[in-house]
């Protein structure tokens, strides 16, 4: 009853709300209405609501266009020197530069962030598409990413990001195309470097459901465009406006052919280009790969590594070219033949698109097709209907090859609509109901949220029609038609039966999931070419795969090769391998491991000349290490790392470890000296990250390991609802007090750190240790530990936080829009398990602890893994250190995480602890802002023997006062003892220095407890 | 049966007074080698991974041993630490107990009526129904679909059933409230609990010769259970004392399932049995040698329990 009432409250509340709230999501112009009071809290620097609001308000192109439908095209092209900027408009640090390059005039450097403005004056009403002249300077390996404004607003949200490649080329050490072998003849890759040049970018939708230029609306008068770095700096020499004018279709281009009298080639000037020789590519990872599958792709060995195909998992984004210079011998209409592979996408097709000399010589050029197929096919370029001739000047010409989604982007991007559509439905529903919904109960939702029933329908209309069309494009009902069947099917139903919505609200959260899921996957575009031939229509095109016996030959070639081959050695350039190969254990998966090989293989081994034997194991560690058979390095926890090191089965990596003891023979002091000249750049290799990440791997002035990975949590939150809700991000635990009551009427919940994390995380704001003593004894007695006890169990007591939920999924239904969880992890879930939520959410740096002096301290507490040298590398410890820098050092580090969001795809972002790595990762700069504020905001908590029996008696004592009630207080001097005894026990059985705690002196610190008591020392 | 044997080989012994007892012995193997070199393989393994290991396990246990470090003798301070100074350790003998005598007799009850209701029925319907009992026990981790039954996550079954009755207001902890543990970690217990030993009832039921009933129907036995007490049982014993050897050792070696569910080590170790106690030092603590110590007393616990259990089936039929 009382619930009842209460929601009815909240009905009338909500409704109100989205009165106003409906407005807002329509138009920019409402956005300052909707903003309520904040409760006196100052400015904030990170996304505050109205940050937010503009953020989420934005049109789609699509509307935008629609809206300005009847506009006529421009006349004339309006060209702005990028130097005459306008001053009062611009925070950027840009400079004029000179004959930039190789340019003549002046050109404008822009940095990597900051806004640049520039007025422009525009004769008559009319759209305009935008080109931009520009030079990619040399950066990370990321694309160039800007923000365009018009007049202080950003038109349409694909204006957000504007993506300019950068160019990429392979390094060849002798003749182009030909690779460098090893010793055992196998290829290896050649490294990529940024080649860049004056370039043209014509501003397009990065998101490839817009095939066209972007066309933006201006009215006669002065405007300012303002470009906004979201990544990478580049230099701009001007920008035009011009109007857009349609391309030929292929009929008329074949008939102005014809016209010409252009013929069709010899046979003699056939041109056959292997695809993994390319002259440019826009990614570092688009590189040459090794194709094993078919005995006919060129080269081919059975047991040798030869690098014969390019493409596949690494080129598949929208706007990622490959590029071929190609030196043709005759001039006329010549046939592009590809040998590809496109085994990935099952019942659809693949895209892209041709550039000829940088012009698309046709429209159907936009939407050549690549059929599903398990096997190679060899076919000419096509769009499903016809096969395509082309025109090519006698002498060099570039072919670039562009990931597009051609005729399935328009599909895709009305699917994408009804999805968000169905977001909208969803949160206003849930904000009615709460998640489980009472079937019988009349909610009378068509006069509470009118608008958001009527998207059900609109949403249930466009997904029948993606349906529809994509059966008739590829001309079959498969599983990828059912999904959305099923889908439109359930919004029908909720649509024109009222009753259906609270009944099926929980199987539209599923279906919102399965779109969002449907359409990541649709949009991913993969392709594998192994050669490109230019030949003309009659001559006999080449066989696609080879034949049976051929098959066979190879395959009993490679199996018995490979008994003989010396996988170890993979790589190495030189016979003389310095000292013994370096053995690695990792327990990472096997895609990652093949990933980590092939850096060895191509970038460590060769410089380096150490050999690498690289075991992907599932554990073990421990048990090898106890019988002499365990490897010279592995990733170890913090945990473990310092739990080996007390058991001498880690060795320490600081120099002043292997000082000369009394005592000490001849051939102990020489390889002290050797250990400590191996050692003596310790220094400079952990500056490469932050002092938190050596803490916990620290015992005692000796380090154990050098960082390689860093966990620690952030405050995720969904944008749209705190928008909706009118809610600032919580700066302070106050400011979070104050909100969680609102979302919790909205029956929203908070995810939140408990027992010992969230214990560390207050301990650690307030300024507190979880050791005193240099470990000798816990600081829980401490009043600091009490008050951050008592601040945690407070929340949980409060407002009955949940102890257990599944984060990513409450979060993606937005019944618990705000959580502090690990960041990586539930970034990389959220990434791929919640497409449908893409955009609507960020992750920011934690609330903190005001203290006195005013300032905000929030701290994050991070855990650490190490990559560690373990006992049985003594001898080989000089090859060892070598790999353990290589491996934790930037380059590695940045390659090795390109390559993971490269392959296993953009949910394989990774925690790296180096510095500098984390600063060239595929992080857009507002992600990479937000997670550098907690980055450099972390502290590492130190392991003592004996840490771990801390977790398990703080949740003890945590569970003491959520489940029974207890006094925080209480409970965690409780406990105190317990874990003061285990450490003293744990400290006598390595001979560490130790107090005594028997019972009585223990309550004595009890009663003195004030953090800094006066210990007895009692050995 | 002991005694039986004893008296066999007193007699062999006596036979041959022409040669000492290990020339006897070297003789008859020569004379049944055949036999040996088939039991060799067996006997290998069984040595290499069960005889040896427990036999050095037990030497460890009179030592300090870290797992990387040479092991220190330390004689019996791990035992007289074991039993004067570790409080966790007699609540987890405590806890073993509960589950045991628990868990032990009940699914063994549990067990062989369910094997005697289903030898009744129809062979068709005996197989099926056989397979529908024994698969929890052969699923591997399928209890782990009580963690999802119990979870403390509103929407765990249990706790979203309660509190769309309007039972509870918010989720229960299940696994990390003292009330609760011990009660659903037996009840998932017994779940899984008819296993092999169930198996070994079915097959024995099946074994007894029919011919004995009829016996016994002229001997003058009245009712079923007459038949069950004085025929069936004691045609069963190898059954029997095969199902209750394993029910005691699963009893006492119970810890897997109580982690899965509880965490480890279960809130204010409210249901850490000796096997906690013993993965908590050989795990986390790496103390092998005090591991060792109580995997000794543990197995000599299982023994003892062994014993017991024996005597009292060789009651049955009496």
């Amino acid at each position: 009853m009382k619930r009842t009432r209460l929601a009815r409250a909240f009905c009338l509340f909500l409704a109100v709300l989205m009165a106003t709230g409906a407005f807002s999501a329509f138009g920019v112009s409402a956005v300052g209405e909707t903003k309520t009071s904040d409760n006196g809290v100052v400015a904030v620097e990170k996304s505050s609501l109205q940050q937010m609001m503009e953020i989420l308000d934005v049109i789609s192109y699509y509307e935008y266009a629609e809206k300005y439908a009847e506009i006529p095209r421009a006349k004339q092209p309006i060209t702005i020197q990028a130097a005459d900027y306008l001053a009062s408009e611009t925070t950027a640090a840009v400079t004029v530069e000179t004959d930039y390059e190789g340019s003549t005039g002046k050109s404008l450097a822009t940095p990597s962030d900051g806004k640049v403005s520039w007025e422009v004056n525009i004769p008559e009403d009319g759209k305009y598409a935008v080109k931009f002249v520009y030079y990619p300077t040399l950066g990370k390996a990321s694309a160039i990413e800007r923000m365009m404004y018009i007049d202080g607003f950003i038109p349409f949200a694909e204006a957000r990001s504007l993506t300019a490649t950068k160019s990429w080329e392979d390094v060849y050490e002798g003749e182009f195309g030909v690779f460098v072998r090893d010793i055992n003849d196998n290829q290896i890759r050649p490294e990529k470097a940024q080649k860049p040049f004056w370039t043209e970018y014509v501003a397009t939708d990065s998101t490839g459901y817009n095939v066209n230029p972007l066309e933006f609306y201006f009215t006669a008068g002065k405007h300012v465009i303002t470009l906004e770095s979201v990544r990478e700096p580049m230099v701009l020499k001007e920008i035009t406006l011009y109007p857009y004018e349609d391309l030929p279709t292929y009929a008329e281009v074949l008939a102005e052919y014809e016209k010409k009298g252009y013929k069709e080639v010899s046979a003699d000037a056939t041109l056959h280009i292997p695809a993994e020789i390319s002259s440019r590519t826009s990614e570092q990872t688009i590189y040459p790969i090794s194709d094993r599958t078919s005995p006919i792709t060129e080269p081919q060995d059975a047991s040798l590594v030869r690098l014969n195909t390019i493409g596949a998992e690494k080129w598949k984004t929208v706007g990622q070219w490959v590029e071929y210079d190609v030196d043709v011998k005759e001039s006329g209409l010549y046939k592009i033949v590809l040998r590809f592979k496109q085994s990935e996408l099952a019942g659809m097709y693949t895209s892209r698109k041709l550039y000829i000399n940088g012009e698309v010589p046709f429209e159907e050029a936009n939407y050549l097709q690549f059929n599903f197929d398990n096997n190679w096919q060899v076919k000419a370029l096509n769009d499903g209907s016809q096969e395509f001739l082309f025109y090519l000047e006698k002498g060099t010409n570039t072919l670039r090859f562009e990931v597009v989604l051609g005729h399935l982007g328009e599909i895709l991007r009305r699917a994408q609509d009804a999805l968000n559509m169905m977001n909208t439905t969803y949160t206003s529903i849930l904000k009615i109901t709460g998640s489980t919904p009472d079937q019988y109960r009349d909610y009378d939702f068509a006069a509470l949220i009118p608008d958001e029933i009527g998207m059900l329908g609109l949403a249930a209309q466009a997904l029948r029609g993606v349906s529809e069309e994509l059966v008739s494009i590829t001309g079959q009902r498969g599983s990828h038609v059912a999904t959305l069947d099923k889908v439109f099917v359930l919004l029908e139903r909720m649509y024109e039966d009222e009753d259906e919505i609270a009944k099926n609200l929980s199987n539209l959260k599923t279906y919102i999931g399965t779109l969002g899921t449907w359409l990541a996957s649709s949009i991913s575009m993969p392709l594998e070419v192994d050669y490109i031939n230019l030949q003309n229509s009659t001559e006999a095109l080449p066989a696609a795969n080879a034949n049976f016996f051929q098959k066979m030959w190879h395959e009993i070639k490679a199996f018995v090769m490979s008994f003989f081959s010396d996988y170890s050695s993979l790589g190495s350039t030189s016979e003389e391998v310095s000292g013994e190969a370096v053995e690695v254990w990792v327990t990472t998966g096997r895609e990652r491991s093949q990933i980590l090989r092939s850096l060895i293989d191509n970038e460590f081994t060769p410089h380096s000349n150490i050999s690498v034997n690289l075991k992907l194991v599932a554990g073990g560690i421990l048990q090898s290490t106890l019988a002499g058979i365990g490897p010279d390095l592995a990733t170890l926890s913090s945990a473990d790392c310092i739990s080996y090191a007390i058991r001498d089965a880690v060795l320490p990596i600081t120099p002043h470890s292997y000082e000369d003891e009394e005592g000490d023979d001849e051939a102990t002091k020489k390889r002290n000296a050797e250990l400590r000249e191996i050692f003596s750049d310790f220094n400079e290799a952990i500056k490469a990250f932050p002092a938190s990440s050596t803490v916990p791997l620290t015992l005692y002035g000796e380090t154990f390991g050098l960082p390689n990975t860093m966990a620690f949590p952030m405050l995720f939150y969904r944008m749209d609802i705190f928008a909706d809700l009118g809610l600032e991000v919580p700066r302070t635990w106050d400011e979070l007090h104050a909100i969680v009551p609102v979302l919790q009427n909205n029956y929203m919940d908070v995810g939140f750190p408990q027992k010992l994390p969230g214990l560390k995380m207050f301990l650690y704001q307030n300024g507190g240790e979880l050791f005193a003593d240099d470990g000798k004894r816990i600081n829980l007695d401490s009043n600091v530990a009490l008050t951050a006890f008592e601040q945690l169990c407070d929340l949980f007591e409060k407002y009955k936080f949940p102890l257990k939920y599944d984060f990513p999924n409450r979060f993606r239904t937005g019944e618990m829009p705000l959580g502090i969880v690990d960041y990586v992890t539930n970034y990389n879930q959220l990434v791929v398990f919640a497409p449908e939520i893409e955009g609507l959410w960020e992750f920011t740096s934690l609330p903190g602890v005001e203290h006195e002096d005013g300032t905000i301290r929030n701290v994050s507490v991070t855990e650490v893994t190490a990559i560690s040298m373990l006992k049985g590398c003594e001898g080989n410890e000089k090859n060892a250190w070598e790999y353990m820098k290589w491996y934790t050092g930037a380059t590695c580090q940045s390659r090795y995480s390109s390559e993971l969001v490269a392959i296993v795809g953009p949910s394989s972002k990774y925690n790296t602890a180096n510095i500098e790595a984390l600063e060239s990762m595929p992080w857009t700069s507002r992600e990479y802002s937000n997670l550098m504020l907690q980055f450099e905001n972390t502290v590492g908590v130190p392991e003592y023997p004996g840490s771990y029996i801390i977790d398990r008696y703080v949740s003890f004592a945590f569970l003491d006062v959520y489940n029974d009630g207890a006094d925080a207080v209480e409970s965690l001097l409780d406990i105190v003892t317990d874990i003061n005894k285990e450490i003293t026990r744990k400290r006598k059985e390595f001979h560490y220095d130790y107090l005594e705690f028997d019972y009585s002196t223990s309550a004595q610190y009890i009663e003195s407890a004030d953090g800094s008591a006066e210990t007895e020392q009692a050995s | 049966m002991s005694a039986n044997a004893a008296v066999q080989e007193k007699k062999k012994a006596v036979a041959r007074k022409d040669m000492t007892k290990w020339q006897w012995t070297w003789k008859e193997i020569k004379r049944n080698k055949v036999a040996y070199v088939m039991v060799a393989p067996f006997m290998l393994i069984f040595t290499l991974f069960t005889v040896v290991p427990v036999v050095v396990s037990m030497l460890l246990s009179f030592t300090n041993f870290n797992m990387l470090q040479v092991p220190d003798i330390v004689f019996m301070d791990n035992y007289i630490t074991l039993f004067l100074d570790d409080d966790i350790f007699l609540t987890a003998i405590q806890n073993t107990f509960v589950f045991a005598v628990i868990v032990g007799p009940a699914s063994y009850v549990i067990s062989f009526i369910c094997a005697w209701f289903i030898n009744e029925l129809p062979p068709k319907i005996r197989a099926i129904v056989t397979f529908i009992f024994y698969s929890p026990s052969i699923s591997g981790s399928a209890y782990l679909m009580w963690t999802i039954v119990f979870s403390s996550d509103a929407y765990g079954y249990a706790n979203a059933i309660l509190i769309d009755m309007g039972i509870i207001a918010s989720p229960i902890l299940w696994f990390e409230n003292t009330k609760y543990i011990m009660p659903i970690c037996i009840i998932v217990a017994l779940w899984t609990s008819l296993g092999v030993s169930f198996l070994s009832f079915i097959a024995g039921f099946q074994g007894i010769d029919k011919s004995l009933f009829e016996a016994g129907a002229v001997d003058g036995v009245k009712n079923r259970w007459q038949e069950l007490w004085y025929i069936t049982l004691p045609t069963m014993k190898p059954q029997l004392m095969f199902g209750a050897i394993m029910s005691i050792t699963n009893s006492f070696g119970f810890g897997a399932i109580v982690t899965a569910l509880c965490g480890f080590p279960s809130y204010e170790y409210a249901a850490h049995t000796i096997m906690h106690h013993l993965e908590d030092y050989g795990n986390t603590r790496w103390e092998v040698g005090y591991a060792s110590a109580i995997a000794t007393i543990l197995f000599a616990i299982m023994l003892g329990a062994n014993m017991v259990v024996k005597k009292m089936l060789g009651k049955v039929g009496k």
